[in-house]
């Protein structure tokens, strides 16, 4: 059993890999209509793998893993101990991850592949679609936090490889721009590898993990460093969650050609970076500081891109800032620290990655290649079946019964906690001023100590608490938005001589089909049963979970703001254009140009730092190559020009020179000997 | 026959190191049978030096010991007597090392000694692979004379590998000095239009670095002879082997080990010291290009023709680098302890001021040159933490840095065409006619940066993860915090180049729409004149035009290369096995015990006052470890073998054995770091 467990571990990602590299190598030795189909055979098979350890981890205990090491990267004999074993680790929560991830890849390899039968260069871009998920697969996988950070970078490299492969994506600036905000957010999750590593003395995940001594020692001594390892951990989430205010490049990424938008913001990018945060949780639920920073930064993003897509026109940029939005609460959950939360997270998340790529397809299906959706009107998506898929999929994403309420519901706890509890927190107050030190610094795990624009943690949860419900609100609208202009909407005659291209082929949109049915399903089994779902994956330690009861007071709260949305989208975009152009209009002055986010980042950061580099430029030319390289390079040359009129081949020039020089030798020995 | 393999791989790096210099030769000789042959005599000549640097690795056995049981680190030695003194007395152990033999010496030994140890090993070998590209650049045919370009180059290489693999000091000065001449030549002859103002610079500049180390050197070799009792026994020989100068073995004690065992000594080296390790701190830095003193590099790169910017860019500025693994941690452990903070502040320094002088940067050559900078400025601050992860990470750094910038730049050429643009909006049409290329470019360009799986990413990894842990204060989280900033800086500047270079959409007339700080030049609407007077020259269509060389086989050469890129990248462990033991030898134990003890205080504190078992962690040092301290715990086990063996020290007989004495001013300021 074990040995069959290890070698389905070694072939997700093994699979994937070799597709890639079969695809790059052989692909343009195959016919064209079999070139994605390489690629769709080792995602699929991945996906199978997964499935199959998943159902094998699903029989083993909770907290059991199954790890299999392939080689020593780093040996300790030179990292004081640090031994860096290159490894595969798979548990429960990153088995979910994985069939998640790969089972999204093999759909939206189906659909390129059935997409791009004639295309040329496409093994080009299937051996990158491989490569990433294999890069994704094997960040999954990574049983060290070296390992961890390896292949989070490699995953980017494999999404900018993945762009610029990809003939169909305007690459100008989003793959540059995504990549380096990938790497600057590297940057504090280095340091933060560095900070678990100087106090743990191991990068190990899983033995960090539990050691749980360690980690209230450090939370009760150091809680400053604990609050910056967790904010560390968050930073390059935050980046590629395309979170607030790092969310600049999804912009440019609604740009990039339908595949890509969907494996980044269904697989490869987005969801496997909300695994970070799940994974170490740990840290979070130490430090309430870090929990209501990442809840704020979850709620300010949830309404600003909640209210970004709202205004758009795009419809592909419209769903980008949705993802954005929905991430957005995630993080909000993440944030208060609910037992449910996480598992709440979780489903919402494979919800979303099973939702969101057909809603993708629709999109650039109705997006026609020579008009792109900028605006509201022609169309050829009038099918049934395209309705129905994109309705079902926007009420997983906005109905809250994927998650999303019990995220509602926990933030309101958070909001309402001193109402609840105010005489313990008097008598926690009331002990800390009398008994020993340690007491009161522990009481700071539980409660934030930070203030935000003078309002303390309870405010600032109901604040993201209202955030996220604005934000469903808004997300239910953008999309229903989509639907009444582009889908619902009957076709309208091509504006000029433009003829309406042939309409979709049914067959081409199974993989979409079965991806919202899935989701479906997840929602329909799981929805009613997050403690078990917490149980499952462990998330919590299970005594947390005694009191915790599925949030069914809130569950109307999602269908509501999803109601809402819909009718406000239909009122707004279905019955009247001149009424809808009226109406954004209010939303367009504030958010179209995005709150002016990158022009304070260009004016505020980018700017001086470019001026700076031309000022380091021109000193390091004038200054610093004058003064020491010019200037020594002189001396000698005067010297030599001094010594020049010596040379006149006169006798008694030499002479004097002579004398002048045995001068200056006896001044220097009568120096020397003092 | 098997004597004679057997033979053969002993003096491999004597073969290797020669082998250029034949070329040199064959080249010149063969220029009466055309252009071609003299470029395939000097192709076939590279090839088989390649070769020979592969089995050099194959061959350099990391468990070999010498008999008292120490790692036998320095290998495939080979020495030949230049000026020597013969003492008439034979040596009982004389069967042993080239060590022993030294040992029947008296007065001058100055040999020419070539070897490899885990340091060398690997600047060697790159050494080799990057003269690939270099040499299918090809030259500017319109200049004429392939034969001098070819045996300039390949003099250049085989003086180059002198340096790296010199085990004797005046060998490796002369080595150091003699690569200047080639690469003054190339520049001279085959340069570009600014080359007269660049050879100045170049040459004056280097030359003052080089007498800075000449004195540092010759110090060395005076202090020694002093610390031994020579000025009052006759009979006391002048060493000049790197090797026992520094680290010492059994027949002579290092520097280190006379100053820690002989009061005289210790005074004496504690006088001089200081200044010799300026003068070899300002000349390696100057031959590192580290900031300050880093202006000959990029305003120079510029106008070295491509093969000599190749190798003056990936391989000549890591002879600094190299120097102070060599020469400056052995010698001056203590004086670098306590100025980590500030050497350590300087290369952070340098490494932010290159990244942001990238930023600027608009020629590909000179953004390489920059980066190499950066790069350089990393390497030194591993190279000063002071520990055997954040050494080992610079020793990788340096050769993914050697390879990495020669992928760049040759990748630079094709794409830039060689002598005429170079600026990245010319590179843009460029990867038009080169499709081919412009994967490679990418892959270099990722390689540069040190993605993940690249050679880069293990050096740096390794080196920042040493930074961090730093030589004595404790964790380093600013240092680390600065440099990854430098390096994100330079990150950036190459990624604002690629979208340009290969986007599809970028066309003839992107050129005119992005290059809006170019002049037209008046005379020729054909011809535009750059911010740095370089002209980029366009044929009858607006186009720039390609290379002199067909680009084929400079691109295919790199593939060994990117190979050897990944395969460091992946299995870091294989090449860091073989660094372990000399670094063992180079690093003294103390800083590590130091850091390890900071580490079990610090975690004390964390546990209530009980270390736990992560702290108590086995010290980086195997058993092999030393330098002056440790070198002193491996001589003692082996001269309580080998003691008697060991020849009869002149008047100032180091007593062995002796724990390591730190400066008190030391180790009172450790003792107070551990304290706080």
């Amino acid at each position: 059993m074990a040995e069959s467990q290890k070698l389905l571990i070694l072939l997700i990602p093994l699979f994937p890999l070799v597709a890639s590299l079969g695809t790059l190598f052989a692909g343009y030795a195959l016919r064209a209509s079999a070139r994605g189909w390489l690629a769709v055979i080792g995602c699929a098979s991945s996906s199978a793998a997964c499935l199959t350890l998943l159902l094998h981890i699903a029989r083993m205990r909770p907290s059991s893993a199954v790890t299999l090491e392939l080689y020593r990267w780093l040996g300790d004999e030179f990292a004081f101990g640090l031994d860096v074993t290159v490894a595969l680790h798979v548990d429960r929560l990153s088995a979910i991850m994985l069939t998640t991830i790969t089972v999204v890849g093999t759909l939206v390899a189906i659909e390129t592949a059935l997409d791009r039968m004639d295309e040329p260069r496409s093994p080009g871009f299937f051996g990158a679609l491989c490569f990433a998920v294999f890069a994704a697969a094997m960040l999954l996988l990574c049983p060290s936090f070296l390992q961890l950070f390896f292949f989070w970078q490699l995953a980017m490299v494999a999404v900018f490889l993945l762009i610029f492969v990809d003939t169909r994506t305007r690459r100008s600036t989003f793959g540059g721009r995504l990549f380096l905000l990938g790497l600057a957010s590297e940057v504090p999750l280095l340091i933060g590898i560095c900070i678990v590593w100087a106090n743990f003395g191991t990068l190990e995940i899983a033995a960090v993990l539990a050691d749980e001594d360690k980690l209230a020692l450090l939370a009760r001594s150091e809680p400053a460093t604990l609050t910056t390892l967790c904010l560390c951990l968050l930073a390059p989430v935050v980046v590629r969650c395309a979170q607030f205010p790092a969310f600049g490049w999804l912009h440019d990424a609604s740009e990039a050609s339908g595949p890509v938008s969907r494996l980044l913001q269904s697989a490869v990018l987005m969801p496997v970076a909300m695994y970070l945060p799940l994974r170490c949780y740990s840290f979070f639920a130490a430090s309430a500081d870090a929990r209501l920073l990442t809840a704020f930064v979850g709620g300010v993003t949830a309404l600003l891109a909640a209210v970004i897509a709202a205004v758009d026109k795009d419809a592909r940029r419209t769903l980008s800032y949705t993802t954005s939005a929905f991430f957005g609460v995630m993080l909000v959950g993440v944030g208060t620290g609910a037992p449910l939360a996480l598992a709440a997270v979780l489903l919402f998340l494979a919800g979303h990655c099973l939702a969101k790529a057909p809603l993708f397809t629709l999109c650039a299906d109705t997006a026609l290649a020579t008009l792109p959706l900028k605006r509201p009107g022609p169309n050829r998506a009038t099918l049934p079946l395209q309705r129905a898929i994109f309705v079902a999929a926007t009420i997983v994403l906005t109905s809250g019964m994927w998650g999303q309420d019990a995220v509602l519901s926990a933030a309101w706890d958070a909001a309402r906690r001193p109402a609840a509890g105010r005489k313990q927190i008097r008598q926690q107050e009331q002990q800390q001023a009398e008994t020993a030190a340690a007491i009161s610094v522990e009481s700071r795990g539980d409660r934030a100590t930070i203030r935000m624009f003078g309002a303390g943690p309870e405010r600032v949860f109901l604040a993201m608490f209202c955030a996220a419900v604005l934000s469903l609100l808004l997300t239910s609208f953008a999309l229903f938005g989509i639907f009444f202009r582009n889908i619902y909407r009957p076709a309208e005659p091509m504006p000029g001589d433009l003829q309406m291209p042939d309409g979709p082929r049914q067959w081409s949109l199974l993989p979409a089909v079965a991806a919202v049915v899935a989701a479906v399903a997840v929602g329909l089994l799981f929805g009613w049963q997050l403690p078990k779902v917490a149980a499952f994956f462990n998330l919590v330690p299970s005594a947390n979970l005694g009191s915790a009861k599925q949030p069914f007071i809130s569950t109307g709260l999602g269908a509501v703001t999803m109601s809402l949305g819909a009718v406000g989208a239909w009122m707004l975009s279905a019955r009247s254009a001149t009424r809808a152009e009226r109406g954004e209009r209010t939303f367009t002055c504030v958010a179209e140009r995005r709150f002016y986010l990158d022009e304070i980042v260009r004016r505020a950061f980018v700017g001086p730092l470019l001026l700076c580099a031309r000022l380091a430029r021109l000193l390091d030319g004038v200054l610093v190559d004058a003064l020491l390289v010019r200037l020594p390079a002189r001396i000698p040359l005067l010297a030599a020009r001094t010594a020049r009129p010596l040379q006149n081949g006169l006798v008694q020039f030499y002479a004097l020179s002579v004398l002048l020089s045995a001068a200056v030798f006896l001044a220097a020995i009568l120096w020397l000997r003092g | 026959m098997l004597q004679f393999w057997s033979t053969f791989l002993d003096n491999l790096v004597f073969l290797i190191c020669i082998n250029p210099l034949a070329g040199a030769g064959l080249t010149l000789a063969s220029s009466r049978w055309g252009r071609g042959a003299v470029r395939r005599t000097a192709v076939v000549n590279v090839v088989v030096t390649c070769g020979l640097a592969v089995l050099m690795v194959a061959n350099y056995n990391v468990d070999r010991t010498l008999k008292g049981g120490r790692p036998q680190t320095m290998q495939m030695v080979t020495c030949l007597r230049w000026l020597a003194q013969f003492d008439p007395l034979p040596s009982e152990n004389a069967a042993d090392s080239a060590s022993s033999a030294r040992a029947e010496l008296s007065g001058p030994d100055i040999e020419f000694a070539l070897g490899v140890d885990g340091v060398s090993l690997w600047l060697v070998a790159m050494t080799a692979f990057v003269m690939l590209p270099a040499v299918f650049l090809g030259e500017d045919r319109r200049r004429g004379r392939p034969e001098v370009y070819y045996a300039l180059l390949l003099l250049l290489q085989a003086v180059l590998m002198g340096i790296f693999a010199a085990a004797d000091i005046v060998l490796f000065y002369i080595c150091l000095e003699l690569s200047l001449a080639p690469l003054v030549f190339l520049t001279g002859i085959w340069g570009g239009c600014g080359r007269r103002q660049v050879i100045e610079r170049i040459f004056v500049y280097q030359l003052a670095g080089s007498l800075l180390v000449l004195l540092g050197l010759c110090s060395i070799v005076i202090a020694h002879f002093r610390m031994q009792g020579g000025e009052q026994d006759s009979q006391t020989p002048i060493v000049f082997s790197i090797e026992q100068l520094t680290v010492g073995d059994e027949s002579i004690a290092g520097i280190a080990s006379l100053a820690a065992s002989n009061e005289a000594a210790a005074e004496y080296w504690r006088q001089a010291r200081a200044w010799i390790f300026c003068c070899l701190l300002v000349g390696f830095a100057v031959k590192a290009a580290l900031f300050p003193f880093h202006t000959w590099l990029r305003h120079g790169s510029g106008q070295l023709p491509p093969a000599a910017g190749l190798l003056a860019t990936a391989i000549a500025i890591e002879v600094g680098s190299y120097g102070f693994l060599r020469f400056m941690l052995p010698l001056f452990l203590e004086l670098c302890l306590s100025a980590a903070e500030f050497l350590s502040a300087a290369a952070v320094a340098g490494v932010v001021y290159a990244g942001l002088i990238s930023l600027a940067e608009r020629d590909l050559r000179k953004l390489v040159a920059t980066w190499s900078i950066a790069h350089m400025g990393l390497c030194a601050a591993g190279i000063f933490s002071l520990n055997m992860l954040g050494a080992g990470g610079a020793v990788l750094q340096l050769a993914a840095h050697g390879l990495s910038a020669a992928c760049l730049l040759t990748l630079a050429c094709v794409l830039g065409s060689q002598f005429a643009a170079r600026r990245s909006d010319a590179i843009a049409v460029s990867a038009h006619q080169h499709r081919r290329a412009v994967g490679y470019f990418v892959i270099a360009v990722l390689a540069a940066i040190a993605v993940p799986g690249s050679a880069g990413f293990a050096g740096q990894l390794a080196t920042l993860l040493g930074v961090f842990r730093g030589a004595s204060a404790g964790p380093n989280p600013v240092c680390v915090l600065f440099l990854l900033l430098g390096m994100l800086m330079i990150a950036w500047s190459f990624l604002r180049l690629l979208p340009l270079s290969l986007d599809r959409s970028t066309g003839y007339a992107d050129i005119d729409r992005s290059s809006t700080q170019l002049s037209r030049s008046p005379a020729s609407a054909t011809r535009i004149v750059d911010s740095d007077g370089a002209h980029i020259r366009f044929d009858a269509t607006g186009r720039p035009p390609l290379s002199t060389q067909p680009a084929g086989p400079a691109i295919a050469s790199l593939m060994p290369l990117l190979g050897i890129i990944v395969w460091m990248g992946l299995q870091p462990q294989f090449f860091l096995l073989r660094i372990q033991p000399s670094l063992a030898r180079i690093l003294a134990t103390y800083p590590a015990r130091i850091a390890d003890n900071q580490q079990g205080s610090r975690q004390a504190d964390l546990t209530g006052g009980q270390p736990t078992a992560a702290i108590t962690v086995a010290p980086a040092e195997p058993t092999a470890s030393a330098l002056p301290g440790c070198n002193r715990q491996l001589d003692n086990s082996s001269s309580a073998e080998a003691g008697s063996d060991a020849p009869p020290m002149p008047r100032m007989e180091p007593t062995r054995g002796q724990p390591a004495a730190l400066e008190p001013r030391i180790e009172a300021a450790l003792t107070h770091r551990i304290g706080n």
